[in-house]
């Protein structure tokens, strides 16, 4: 019983917004009740475009978390190991960082053009940099114990990496994956809203522009299913990877 | 063996590029939710650019001034721009050209409009001033030609507060008391008036002095030089579907269900405007005079350069 103890507040909110919408729209383009919306759901899954479209996001996302996440775990390792290459790189990430990645979706129209390209980009550099600086983190925060271990034995920079500081950080570093997910699906779904035209983003611009509210509240309830889907499956293979570390951290939700 | 895999990859890649190269290059057409496309959906359903051996897909996008971009960075062939869109785009330095026409308007159009709420009294173009007015885009067709018409009747536009209303909005926000007025056109248009939300007071077209194209099918200056056969070729679709829709808007009608996935009332009561797949200079003349007078182009333009014959 517990365990649906939080389904409560949601299905009371759609409830509240069912009876609202039935007593006080008479006509609207843009509003539907939930029942609507969830009937407009499941025609949707049932006639297999949500799916189609919903891979596509999926490929869009994990195309440009692969990259971010790969480069800034790398670009992470590298500045974290070397007080030089912090020193030297410190002012650039400053300045890189705070660009909002959305706003390089006009500049990534059009040097890529429509597809996965334009979109892939754009989540790379959305996912670099929280990658970037949550794995410089977690090697500076590795036991100087352990370096000093792989000094010793002449391990070389790499296999120390590969050896001792992937295996010490990997904890937090999926953390940094769960969030990186996280933010590369909105800038994914964001990037088809604003301009890719295909997937989840794009499914739920034409609803609206077509005067299907129904259905585009109906995507709006996916894309949130799927984001919390998505994050349940991170946090499974978290705790079956590290539960015997005991090193967790579930507090963080991406 | 290596040698004989590579001899082998090579001969598959040649015959792939002589192969593609002897097949007729595949047009994509961007475009937006509006019925102005009719001509061109009704030549996708009845088979009139396969006929004329052309491969062409129309694309939905979701705003308009993305086209250009997208027609410059080569993921569509030609964009669906309306001509405001595209002469601003040729303005900020893109070379690019209106192959064809689409949707047109005139003095007696009645598929847009400007729709003040219902409660509001209003009696001539001057109460528009110090009032909130909603435009589906800034500096987009509805909101310029708007401002021309306020112009010819005398009122300062800069008086007339816009804000950017998105179609599926407007009944919303104009019953809501958000803003005073919209500018907008069908089938929005009419289920405003319908509901009795709003109440339409001015086609704000009757100022006009010609016809003006409302949509072009714009491409780049170098594929319509690299492709003269087919930008002809697609020219010529366009105006045998231009001729349907003129005559047939039951065909109109089924057509524009087949590519804009509105609701089937909503598509069945729209009202529906004219078409012309010539772009004229005169039409492209007034555009760019209309633009001018509202400081929204930087550089003359030449008409004779705009458009692609």
């Amino acid at each position: 019983m517990r365990r649906w103890r939080g389904i409560i507040v949601p299905l009371v909110v759609l409830l509240v917004a069912e009876i609202t919408f039935r007593a006080t729209v008479t006509m609207s383009d843009s509003l539907a009740p939930p029942s609507r919306a969830v009937g407009a759901l499941l025609g949707a899954l049932a006639d297999g475009t949500l799916l189609a479209n919903t891979a596509r996001t999926l490929a869009g996302m994990l195309g440009g978390l692969a990259i971010g996440g790969i480069a800034g775990l790398a670009a992470g390792i590298a500045i974290g190991f070397s007080e030089t290459l912090r020193r030297a790189s410190f002012l650039t990430i400053e300045l890189l960082r705070p660009i909002p990645s959305v706003a390089l979706l006009p500049l990534s129209l059009l040097i890529f053009g429509f597809g996965y390209s334009m979109e892939i980009a754009v989540v790379a550099f959305a996912t670099f940099w929280p990658a970037l600086i949550l794995t410089q983190n977690a090697v500076a925060q590795i036991e100087p114990r352990l370096i000093e271990v792989a000094r010793l034995m002449g391990l070389s920079r790499l296999e120390t990496a590969w050896k001792i500081v992937l295996p010490a950080a990997a904890p937090r570093l999926m953390t940094a994956l769960r969030l990186a997910a996280g933010l590369a699906l909105v800038v994914a779904v964001t990037a088809e809203i604003v301009s890719n035209p295909q997937g989840l983003g794009h499914d739920l611009m034409i609803a609206q522009e077509t005067l299907r509210p129904e259905r585009m509240f109906g995507v709006l309830l996916w894309v949130g299913l799927f984001g919390w889907g998505k994050n349940a499956a991170l946090l499974r293979l978290e705790r079956w990877m590290f539960s015997h570390r005991g090193e967790v951290d579930t507090s963080v939700a991406a | 063996m290596i040698r004989r895999s590579i001899a082998l990859v090579a001969g598959l890649l040649a015959f792939g590029i002589v192969g593609a190269q002897a097949q007729t290059p595949k047009i994509l057409v961007g475009y937006t939710a509006t019925a102005d496309f009719a001509p061109g959906f009704i030549a996708v359903d009845k088979g009139l650019f396969k006929k004329r051996g052309l491969d062409v897909e129309f694309k939905i996008v979701p705003l308009n001034s993305q086209l250009p971009a997208a027609v410059q960075s080569d993921s569509i062939t030609f964009g669906g721009t309306t001509v405001s869109v595209l002469l601003q785009a040729i303005d900020g330095g893109l070379d690019h050209v209106a192959v064809a026409g689409s949707g047109l308007t005139d003095k007696n159009q009645q598929s847009f409009g400007a729709v003040v709420r219902a409660d509001m009294p209003w009696v001539k173009a001057d109460d528009f001033a110090g009032k909130k007015v909603g435009a589906p885009g800034i500096g987009a067709f509805l909101h310029v030609l708007f401002r021309n018409w306020l112009i010819d009747n005398g009122v300062d536009y800069k008086k007339v507060t816009f804000v950017e209303v998105g179609f599926p909005q407007m009944a919303d926000v104009l019953k809501g008391g958000n803003v005073d007025a919209v500018v907008t056109g069908e089938p929005v248009m009419g289920r405003i008036v319908q509901a009795g939300i709003g109440k339409k007071v001015t086609s704000y077209t009757d100022n006009l002095k010609t016809e003006l194209p409302i949509i072009v099918y714009s491409a780049t200056r170098k594929w319509v030089t690299a492709n003269p056969a087919a930008a002809k070729a697609f020219r010529e679709a366009i105006a045998e579907g231009t001729e349907i829709a003129n005559k047939d808007h039951d065909a109109v009608r089924a057509s524009v269900g087949n590519h804009i996935k509105m609701p089937p009332e909503v598509i069945a009561n729209m009202k529906l405007g004219r078409w012309q797949a010539e772009v004229t200079d005169a039409g492209m003349g007034a555009w760019i005079d209309i633009m001018k007078r509202q400081d929204m182009l930087r550089a003359p333009l030449d008409v004779k350069k705009v458009i692609a014959r």
